[in-house]
């Protein structure tokens, strides 16, 4: 078993590029990092005429975030690398449960090498439905509920959208679930 | 009552509704619903930072309105881990704004910089707000289909070749919901180059920063008997 959040190719950042700054804002969120969804914190970080534009509307509109989130929001950015790496390791593991178990039951996923989302093309016995129809069937026979693809616009219907947000176990019983749509 | 509300009628329906509905109707039926659906993390955040928030929480004076731009400190610790982690150096003061979840932040820059009938470029399938915000500052949208990193380089030249006025913001998400697509440093160079040649504003949302595993192991028929 590859234990490998350390050595883990980590995503770059748009700001990395020389002169991006010139060009770019670019947006972090705490939600997916650290497990902190329900908390709002974000950052628009980069270009100061686009920082700044932003800023001034939202001086108008809001009073910041509660400042207990603000200050626990610290902690977060400079002392849970090792907790970071954890969240990271708990969606692979997740990833790899969901797409092996897809995979053996003939639906031919790809595993996302990013994000906490399997992206699945709607398998050919089922594509002429149409994604909603086919969450509808996901839904009504497998008790399993997934994102319709057409919820993303163009070019999103022949797919469906899995969330890594069950457990392993629940996964699995997600899996016995699905077994009855490739039988 | 006979009014309109235009913004509102431009918005798309939310076909996630009708799926949330469904759940909720099967769950109250007694049905035991595995949820995919929603990217909502089920984890609680790391224990020291709920230990800091309880912290925080006691003290009265943390209780007031806090600052829009959000506190010096937290705008420092985020130009601090981008310095530390990406090599990037950010000024606290003009670079860096705590917005209320990127949501919040994205919606209200579309505000800002989109005038009506500007274009605004997004690669699709996209996250529904890179959509709907543009939608509610009064932009038009230009859908960039999303195969791969290279094939999007040459829509949006293509983009940007045939259309006037030209596009003014490209909206960008990598690692990419809902497609997963990842991009490396070179794609990003292109874009920039891009955008400096053609004086677009590029927005990247970068909500998923930590979530990039190593290589997938395929099911091996001999060792996944049994399991």
């Amino acid at each position: 078993m590859p234990t490998s959040s350390l050595t883990v190719t980590r995503p770059p950042s748009l700001l990395q590029v020389p002169g991006a700054k010139d060009v770019a804002v670019e947006f972090f969120s705490m939600s997916k990092s650290f497990n902190m969804p329900g908390w709002r914190v974000g950052f628009a970080l980069g270009n100061a005429t686009l920082v700044g534009a932003l800023r001034k509307i939202k001086s108008y509109l809001d009073y910041g975030i509660f400042q207990p989130i603000q200050i626990a929001s610290i902690i977060a950015l400079n002392d849970m690398d090792q907790e970071v790496a954890a969240i990271r390791e708990v969606y692979r593991r997740r990833r790899d449960t969901l797409v092996r178990g897809l995979q053996r039951l003939g639906w031919p996923v790809v595993p996302p090498r990013g994000t906490m989302f399997v992206w699945a093309q709607i398998p050919e016995a089922y594509r002429a439905m149409g994604s909603l129809e086919f969450a509808k069937h996901l839904l009504k026979e497998a008790k399993v509920a997934v994102a319709p693809g057409i919820g993303f616009g163009h070019g999103g219907d022949p797919y469906v959208r899995f969330a890594l947000v069950e457990n392993e176990h629940r996964t699995r019983q997600a899996l016995r679930g699905l077994r009855r749509l490739f039988s | 009552m006979q009014h309109h509300f235009a913004r509102i009628d431009r918005l798309p329906p939310y076909v996630f509704a009708v799926i949330d509905e469904l759940k909720l109707k099967a769950r109250r039926a007694g049905e035991d619903i595995i949820d995919f659906g929603m990217g909502n993390p089920d984890n609680p955040p790391p224990q020291a930072v709920i230990e800091k928030l309880c912290e925080a929480a006691r003290k009265p004076h943390n209780h007031r309105y806090s600052a829009s731009r959000g506190i010096t400190k937290l705008r420092l610790a985020i130009a601090h881990y981008y310095q530390r982690r990406f090599g990037v150096e950010l000024d606290p003061e003009s670079e860096v704004l705590v917005t209320l979840g990127v949501k919040e932040g994205f919606s209200h820059l579309m505000w800002a910089v989109v005038n009506p009938g500007d274009l605004v470029m997004v690669p699709t399938p996209a996250y529904p707000i890179h959509l709907y915000a543009p939608v509610f500052a009064n932009g038009d949208l230009l859908h960039l289909p999303l195969e791969s990193p290279l094939q999007l380089l040459d829509e949006l030249q293509r983009a940007c070749r045939q259309h006037w006025p030209r596009p003014k913001v490209l909206v960008l998400n990598f690692p990419h919901n809902p497609t997963t697509t990842c991009v490396d440093l070179d794609f990003f160079r292109q874009i920039v180059a891009f955008a400096r040649e053609h004086e677009l504003i590029v927005v990247h949302d970068f909500a998923y920063a930590d979530l990039v595993f190593d290589g997938y192991q395929a099911p091996q028929p001999a060792a996944s008997a049994g399991r």
